[in-house]
């Protein structure tokens, strides 16, 4: 490869980057102007999925293991939020300081219910986790008698909105004459995190312990024989996606105000899961594309209501009703027909295709090409 | 005379009734290859199953270098400095043959979540270290050119490469080989052969696992003969090969 | 002792359904080693299906003793769910034979969202009541009672389990079945036609889970679309406790899971000094299940599995 080629390469990157800065930071104006306010806080939703997805993708995506209870640690980061800025215990401690309380005691929680499942093979490690994710959900609804810790299947409300010293989240402020809605302050407040999370991903990916993940996924008694303490390197699996868990909780608590039992249940566990089935798994651009599909198809099928409505005079289905029964579909024919995803990683694809001609091909890109 | 390097008192395995290993003993000497030899059944791989820890003895106790093996996790037993082949070929199919070899120095290096996620200075030079030795193995064993190839995809001869590779990353003292030149063809088995004597040469210690007698005889220093999980002759391979017990295990009975 | 018959009784019934949906999950794990994450769907289905058989002609002023209307109901539920195992092994499990383990599981799950919001579509989603056309008689013993509705689903499960052990272990579909559950490739080689018998293992499991859906829908008086998540996770639940693969074993950690659940939710209040009541009977089931797998995970009966390197 020619030098010149090379460095016009790394100015176009910077190109594309700045490009794509801009974008995003226009991104809430453009989407008020075009598709109203309420698109602007289906963005926001948006951003803390995609940061679930992206923490279900370490454990799922990176280290194999299959977690069906990923949403209690949503749930953990939500209700620590909850409990501690609120009027339910009085106490209203700064965001800042939450966040990484949410963080550290949701990665304890993935410790915690990940150490029973170490010897689990697959499909046995889903199970459980699908029963831990349960198990916390009825404690979260039951947990209010004969101690109200968790105000029961009401939830907790009058969560205080997020702010920084004077500046609050939920309110609109005016910066050089131009008025920034709430929404507008969580959408960059979310992405803020949101490319610090996808940082964080990157680096592990390309790291000792990103290899010794995907080691495990592939082989975990090859990866014990060549000096992996894999109890220790899975369970670290756990506790980062988790983290990432109860960050996107706290925020969630403090940007939707109240929180409730039934917003953690199974399905959204499947959901996420479903975010990087159909985006590609371990592939971050393929996660993050699975999130935002995801998030943004339900909201979609609200029109369709609008248009049975219209062409026909009433709703003959109810679009929300559909919704889940296309993500089953999703699901069955994504696995049939494509299992690596939309995008997906080069390993996923080195899964599934194999032979001679492939090995010619690689070897002629003597450049780092992939991932 | 140097001290053993792999002192192994009456180890016995049992899975319910069946004694797949009793009571063997062996001895290891720095710098030799040593040979493992018996019929199918015998309690050869049992026997390396037993000592990387993938199974857990029922009795006995293994030395390496003065510290107790057995009932050690697989990934302690790396740390001590035994490492091991299969005879199945275990590679991560789905890695590159690059990123295999970095593996394997897992256990030699240390950086965790936050030198993943900080990349100061010392995991980077880490991270440097690892693939530069990484390339240096491929190189040794032969199959430098495929660095990033996925190891499914490599030929047969060169997985077999690529899992001593990896093996020799995690820096062992004793390196165990289950039956590395199964499914060779003569010439690989030739280059097979050259590349561990090499690896003596170098200083590693080898303990294999073979049925190719030739290959045995060519290579080893020393070898002991298993039989219904006894160990029944121990010694340099030439005497070896005229014990009366071992003709008759091979050959079912005595020479007439 | 006051509530421990009567508990024991309750725990014994509801456990026998329980072995009866235990049985669908441990024969397709035996034979796929898959577990059939649809499976307890395909029980809710059952249900629905009676239910809708039943209250149309309990409602249409036809002159049938209630029995027989609930057999009506059984005779469309049980085609019916025979029909939809048989499906969905076809379309979602057979493509995937060959995939790496992840796939299955999560079609699995794919099967179980859509088949519960098909029955959501079709039936709405409140809950529809059973009639009220089955006598409710109680007998006395010895301080505890028990109604003819449970003494019939106790005979009948138990005939349904000894006949589907007869038929394994004296039929020659029976020895098919489990030759192929211990070495698939080689009972192929000696004849047996494979893909057959998974079929009909998946045929027989959703005719037991058919009527295993009618039971419980008599039992507690209504059905849902939503009941067979929960039911279907405590019978996986009771089949691991069993060994997962071992039909006795289903049977046995079946009617062990509902004595347990049963007690439990009785005496929880007593135990834990009123902290904990009865609104945690769920969570017996996933603590027995999760407790088999990290301390026992071949489970009561099943052989332990050593893996080999």
């Amino acid at each position: 490869m020619n030098v010149l080629n090379l460095k016009h390469d790394r100015r176009s990157a910077w190109i594309a980057f700045a490009v794509l800065g801009i974008m995003l930071a226009a991104l809430p104006f453009l989407v008020d102007a075009g598709l109203g306010q309420s698109w602007v806080r289906i963005l926001d939703f948006t951003l803390l999925y995609v940061m679930l997805a992206l923490g279900l993708n370490i454990v799922v995506g990176y280290a194999g293991l299959l977690d069906l209870g990923y949403i209690a640690f949503y749930a953990v980061g939500a209700y620590l939020y909850a409990l501690l800025a609120s009027p339910h215990f009085g106490l209203h401690l700064p965001f800042w300081a939450l966040l990484p309380l949410g963080a550290l005691v949701a990665g304890l929680f993935g410790v915690m219910l990940g150490a029973p499942t170490l010897r689990l093979r697959g499909d046995y490690l889903a199970i459980v986790t699908l029963g831990f994710g349960e198990i916390i959900r009825i404690f979260l609804t039951n947990l209010n008698a004969p101690i109200n810790i968790t105000n029961g299947p009401q939830g907790v409300n009058m969560i205080d909105p997020i702010s920084i010293g004077s500046f609050s989240f939920n309110q609109t402020h005016r910066v050089l004459d131009i008025s920034i809605p709430g929404v507008y302050n969580y959408y960059y407040l979310f992405l803020a995190l949101a490319i610090l999370i996808i940082f964080i991903s990157l680096r592990l990916q390309d790291s000792r312990i990103g290899r010794a993940w995907v080691a495990i996924r592939e082989d975990e008694v090859a990866a014990e024989a060549m000096g992996i303490n894999t109890r220790n390197v899975k369970l670290l699996a756990f506790a980062m996606g988790a983290s990432f868990g109860g960050i996107s909780g706290g925020l969630f608590a403090g940007f939707q105000g109240f929180i409730s039992p039934e917003s953690f249940n199974l399905m959204e566990s499947v959901m996420i899961l479903c975010m990087i089935v159909l985006g590609g798994m371990g592939n971050i651009p393929g996660v993050i594309l699975g999130a935002v599909l995801l998030t943004v198809f339900p909201e979609a099928l609200r029109y369709i209501g609008e248009f049975e409505q219209y062409a026909l005079g009433r709703i003959v289905v109810d679009p929300a009703d559909l919704r889940m029964l296309i993500f089953g579909i999703a699901l069955i024919a994504i696995m049939i027909y494509r299992p690596a995803g939309l995008v997906p990683s080069k390993r996923r694809r080195s899964e599934l295709v194999s032979g001679p001609d492939v090995l010619a091909q690689e070897q002629a890109s003597f450049y780092d090409t992939h991932k | 005379m140097k001290p053993p390097l792999l002192v192994a008192k009456n180890v016995s395995k049992h899975f319910g009734g069946l004694a797949a290993l009793s009571e063997a003993s062996f001895t290891i000497n720095p710098g030799e290859i040593f040979g493992l030899i018996g019929p199918n059944g015998a309690g050869k791989t049992t026997l390396f199953n037993v000592l990387t820890g993938l199974y857990t003895p029922t009795s006995g106790n293994v030395l390496l270098n003065g510290q107790p093996l057995l009932g050690l996790k697989p990934h302690d037993v790396v740390r001590l400095g035994l490492a091991r082949t299969f005879q199945n070929i275990r590679l991560f199919a789905n890695m590159t043959a690059l990123e295999n070899v970095m593996v394997g120095r897992h256990a030699r290096t240390r950086a965790g979540i936050l030198g993943a996620i900080f990349r100061g200075s010392g995991t980077r030079a880490e991270e440097a270290d690892i693939a530069q030795r990484a390339h240096a193995l491929l190189d040794l064993v032969g199959i430098a050119g495929h660095a990033h190839a996925f190891a499914q995809h490599l030929s047969y001869g060169d997985q077999r490469r690529l899992e001593i590779a990896r093996a020799l990353a995690t820096d062992p003292k004793l390196l165990a080989l289950d039956e590395p030149a199964a499914g060779m063809n003569p010439s690989e088995r030739a280059g097979l052969q050259q590349l561990l004597e090499k690896l003596r040469d170098m200083g590693l210690t080898l303990l294999l696992i073979e049925h190719d007698v030739k290959l045995v005889m060519g290579l080893c220093n020393r070898v002991a003969v298993l039989d219904y999980g006894k160990k029944i002759a121990e010694g340099v391979p030439d005497d070896v090969k005229r014990d009366p017990l071992v003709i008759e295990a091979y050959l079912g009975g005595p020479l007439s | 002792m006051d509530i421990f018959l009567q508990q024991l009784i309750n725990g014994l019934v509801l456990g026998s359904v329980y072995a009866l949906v235990a049985l669908g999950y441990t024969m397709v794990y035996g034979i796929l080693e898959l577990i059939n994450f649809a499976h307890g769907e395909v029980t809710m289905m059952g249900a629905m299906v009676a239910l809708a058989v039943i209250s149309a002609l309990a409602g249409s002023g036809v002159d049938l003793p209630g029995m027989v209307i609930v057999l009506l109901g059984l005779l469309a539920a049980i085609p019916a769910c025979m029909a939809l195992g048989y499906a969905i092994e076809r379309v979602a499990y057979r493509p995937l034979r060959n995939a790496p383990r992840l796939a299955p599981l999560i079609t699995a799950i794919g099967v179980s969202i859509v088949l519960q919001n098909v029955a959501m579509l079709i039936w709405g989603r409140q809950y529809i009541s059973f009639p009220p056309i089955l006598p409710v008689t109680r007998h006395e013993i010895g301080g505890a009672s028990i109604t003819d509705l449970q003494i019939f689903i106790l005979l009948l499960s138990c005939l349904l389990m000894a006949g589907l052990v007869l038929l394994v272990h004296k039929t020659k579909l029976g020895r098919a079945m489990r030759a192929t559950a211990q070495a698939p490739q080689i009972a192929g080689l000696m004849g047996v036609n494979i893909n057959s018998i998974i079929s009909i293992t998946f045929i027989l499991g959703s005719a037991l889970a058919a009527i295993a859906g009618v039971m419980v829908s008599a039992y507690y008086g209504l059905a849902h679309y939503y009941m067979g998540f929960m039911l279907g996770l405590k019978a996986f639940s009771a089949a691991v406790l069993g060994g997962i693969g071992n039909i006795a074993g289903a049977m046995l950690g079946g009617l062990l899971l509902g004595v347990i659940e049963s007690l439990g939710a009785g005496y929880i209040g007593d135990i834990t000094g009123g902290f904990l009541g009865s609104n945690y009977q769920d969570v017996f089931a996933f603590f027995v299940l999760i407790l088999v797998l990290v301390f026992r995970p071949s489970g009561l009966l099943g052989e332990r599995v050593v893996e080999r390197a």
